[in-house]
């Protein structure tokens, strides 16, 4: 029984000499990898409302409440709900707008405080009153489709906002006229001014 | 494949084949053949029973019992249906012993009364779980209606609603 | 004259078990003459809130179920899920998986190695072991950016790459592991005690293990030579080397030495794929499930897991059953633990590795008058007092 014991005092010796494996927290922090799964952050600027991680996420961390008076649209994410398993991220269509940062050391009192938001302008049909889009979703899609924009009034409208084409708050004229074409309409009532037009 | 050759030629009528790839088939039988069938796979040709699956459908319970043979490669899964509202059947613990806890699971979710098991008791619902309701069957769409606050959308779109805010997102 | 039996309930809590579950055991004096068991106290109904999920979704709530083998059940399912059409993996993918499925092997054993050396007496080999996982959680964490719940596979595929300059670091990282995992090997083997302690306790025989269905080590610690990989061949399997660990006994120790060689199998087959993976893509360009069922098997640390997905056509399953091993196993501890005494009994439960988390406090109850006999630590020390007199009795 002598002989076997030689290789545990090797390993023994090993221990003694060089610690345990656990480092010393809080005082010393942990070498974190690239790629690591951390806290998911919303970035405003690159947000364009899509709900897309809404769609995707497993545990249903995410969840967004609309406005129509106000016409803000706001996506919270709960951090205590989250699983870090990085679908948001995968599947959102600016690929910035929420991402997986590298902290993890997440434990607090107030579980209130432990969200992240986004909050983006919606643009309201001015006809009936329904929710068209996120102002910066119609100007996403208006960059993608390059010049085809000209042929879609919300789209072109949407891309030149700053030159203000158009007054938001008046509602559309009725029986409808041409002026029709410059306001923001919902496909309903889009299709419906086009057929029923009087020139 | 072989084996499928050799249960076609010992039932004749009372199975119909359906091989699906290289490594899996499917068996369907008749509820009083069922014990039969599974009981020669086990001891005649040497299957190991791996798990039985019950499955709600219109016309009734579907079992399907997943025999595999190591030696070949292949998943062989013998089909019943165990029709309503009786929902009857023979237990398989007297041929195989480790149909006994499968028996009880899908006994207590599913509602199937299995003849001559010795202890059909609740394997994993609680002890004070109301009589009758069975978690793993369906809900028609009229029952869920009352239930599902999802299905009771309002008639009328396109109107602007009194309300100012308008939640989603499955909160 | 009615004989006095008692009876001395082990759970729902309870350290040597990892999940909570309630063993009753019937003893007479010493031995023990019946046992029952009762489970379903972490039953959170995951068949029937996998119907509400789509095939990507899923794929991280079975992650859950389990926190060792948590590799083991999307394994599974993304096979089941391919399996109703046929949609074929990209070869890197393959390999991919099995390794991610061989360092969850290792994991899993050096973990029970440290269980049961705690619960025997040895608590050097349960500080030594939980130190050697170290480095296997750390090479998860450098390949899927967690040590727990990777989310890493998905349907068609894997989700993230093992990068080429990171599979030099890999590399020597398993090399630490491999040596630690032969010392605990050659020791345990070796040891004229652990001999004592464990043989022949806790038999469960060749006939009771082919009627009970057992799987994994705990059937070919008994003579069944049943192993997924080698007999429904999938991943990388059928191209990589490696031997099935059979033995004949079927008691505590054969189950401990059968688990420890396979980590040694494992090793040997995570260094040939790191070697041999072909490049390429990682994930196939999927449309639709298609309609139909489909089966999926892996070989978990603790047997057969067993998925069933049966699909309609939409993005949601009609039907998903999942079959844990233990499932299958736990029910085994009937026929090896009667005709033991109390003080084997906890060893020999724990022998069958039920997949299970760990809590503390249970009770011994006289049946007759409801008092509480002896509590949990009792009953561990119980089990490490029988092997402190067995060393005693070897060495005087």
């Amino acid at each position: 029984m002598k002989l076997p014991k030689i290789r545990e005092i090797g390993e023994a010796v090993k221990a003694l000499m060089f610690g345990p494996y656990t480092s010393k927290f809080p005082a010393e922090q942990p070498a974190i990898p690239d790629g690591f799964r951390g806290k998911p952050q919303f970035y405003e600027d690159d947000c364009v409302g899509c709900l897309a991680c809404v769609e995707v996420c497993p545990s249903r961390a995410i969840e967004y409440v609309d406005d129509k008076k106000n016409k803000l649209r706001t996506l919270t994410h709960h951090q205590d709900i989250c699983i870090f398993c990085q679908q948001c991220e995968k599947a959102c269509i600016t690929e910035k707008g929420i991402m997986l940062t590298k902290e993890w050391d997440l434990a607090t009192y107030d579980r209130s405080k432990s969200i992240t938001q986004s909050r983006k302008e919606l643009v309201i049909c001015q006809n009936c009153g329904e929710i068209v889009a996120p102002l910066d979703h119609l100007k996403f899609l208006a960059k993608k489709v390059g010049h085809l924009l000209y042929a879609n009034p919300t789209l072109l409208l949407a891309r030149h906002d700053e030159l203000k084409l158009l007054e938001k708050e008046m509602p559309l004229e009725s029986p409808h006229k041409r002026s029709g074409h410059l306001k923001f309409l919902c496909p309903n009532c889009r299709r419906e001014m086009i057929l029923k037009e009087q020139w | 494949m072989e084996i499928l050759e050799q249960i076609k030629n010992n039932f004749r009528d009372k199975v119909e084949v359906f091989e699906k790839s290289k490594k899996r088939a499917y068996i369907s039988v008749s509820k009083e053949n069922a014990k039969e069938v599974v009981g020669y796979l086990f001891k005649e040709m040497g299957a190991r029973f791996s798990i039985a699956t019950g499955i709600d459908i219109r016309e009734g319970v579907e079992i399907l019992y997943h025999m595999a043979f190591d030696k070949n490669g292949i998943v062989v899964s013998v089909r019943t249906l165990v029709p309503k509202p009786e929902l009857e059947m023979p237990t398989f613990t007297d041929i195989i012993p480790a149909t006994n806890w499968i028996e009880r699971e899908i006994h207590e979710m599913l509602g199937v009364n299995f003849i001559g098991h010795p202890n059909l008791e609740k394997l994993l619902l609680p002890d004070d779980w109301s009589e009758g309701e069975y978690p793993y069957r369906k809900k028609t769409f009229e029952s869920e209606k009352e239930e599902n606050p999802l299905y009771n959308l309002p008639l009328t779109k396109g109107e602007m609603s009194e309300q100012s805010e308008d939640k989603g997102g499955y909160k | 004259m009615a004989r006095k039996e008692r009876i001395i309930p082990i759970g729902p809590f309870h350290p040597l078990l990892e999940e909570p579950e309630y063993f009753k055991f019937y003893v007479e004096g010493e031995k023990v003459i019946d046992a029952d068991v009762r489970i379903g106290y972490n039953h959170r109904g995951i068949e029937k809130l996998a119907e509400s999920k789509t095939y990507e979704q899923d794929a991280f709530l079975v992650e859950r179920i389990c926190g060792i083998c948590s590799t083991s059940h999307p394994f599974a399912f993304v096979q089941a899920a391919e399996d109703v059409s046929g949609i074929q993996v990209p070869e890197r993918a393959n390999y991919i998986r099995t390794i991610i499925g061989e360092l969850e092997r290792i994991h899993s054993h050096l973990l029970w190695v440290g269980l049961a050396g705690h619960f025997i007496g040895y608590n050097t080999v349960f500080m030594w072991a939980w130190k050697y996982r170290e480095p296997v959680l750390d090479m998860f964490e450098a390949i899927s950016g967690n040590r727990n719940h990777y989310g890493m596979f998905k349907v068609g595929g894997v989700r993230r790459d093992i990068k080429e300059q990171d599979v030099p670091g890999l590399l020597k990282a398993i090399d630490e592991v491999e040596k630690f995992c032969s010392m605990i090997t050659k020791a345990v083997i070796d040891d004229p005690v652990i001999h004592a302690r464990t043989k022949g306790i806790g038999i469960l025989k060749k006939q009771d293990a082919i009627d009970l269905c057992v799987v994994g080590p705990v059937a070919r610690a008994s003579g069944v030579a049943i192993d997924v990989r080698k007999d429904h061949p999938y991943a990388a399997y059928d191209r990589i080397s490696f031997d099935k660990i059979v033995m004949q006994d079927g008691d505590v120790f054969s189950k401990a030495a059968v688990r420890l060689l396979e980590t040694i199998e494992s090793v040997k087959i995570i260094r040939q794929c790191l070697k041999n993976m072909p490049a390429g893509p990682i994930d196939a360009e999927i449309r639709d499930i298609g309609i139909g069922d489909g089966i999926g098997t892996h070989e978990a640390p603790r047997g057969e897991v067993i998925h069933f997905v049966r699909s309609n056509g939409s993005n949601y399953p009609e039907r998903h059953k999942i079959r844990a091993p233990s499932f299958m196993n736990v029910p085994s501890f009937k026929k090896t633990v009667i005709g033991q005494s109390i003080s084997d009994a906890a060893l020999i439960t724990a022998a069958v590795d039920p997949c299970y988390c760990c809590t503390e406090r249970m009770a011994v109850v006289d049946k007759d008058t409801n008092n509480v006999l002896m509590t949990g630590e009792d009953l561990v020390r119980l089990c490490q007092e029988k092997t402190e007199k067995i060393r005693g009795d070897r060495i005087s």
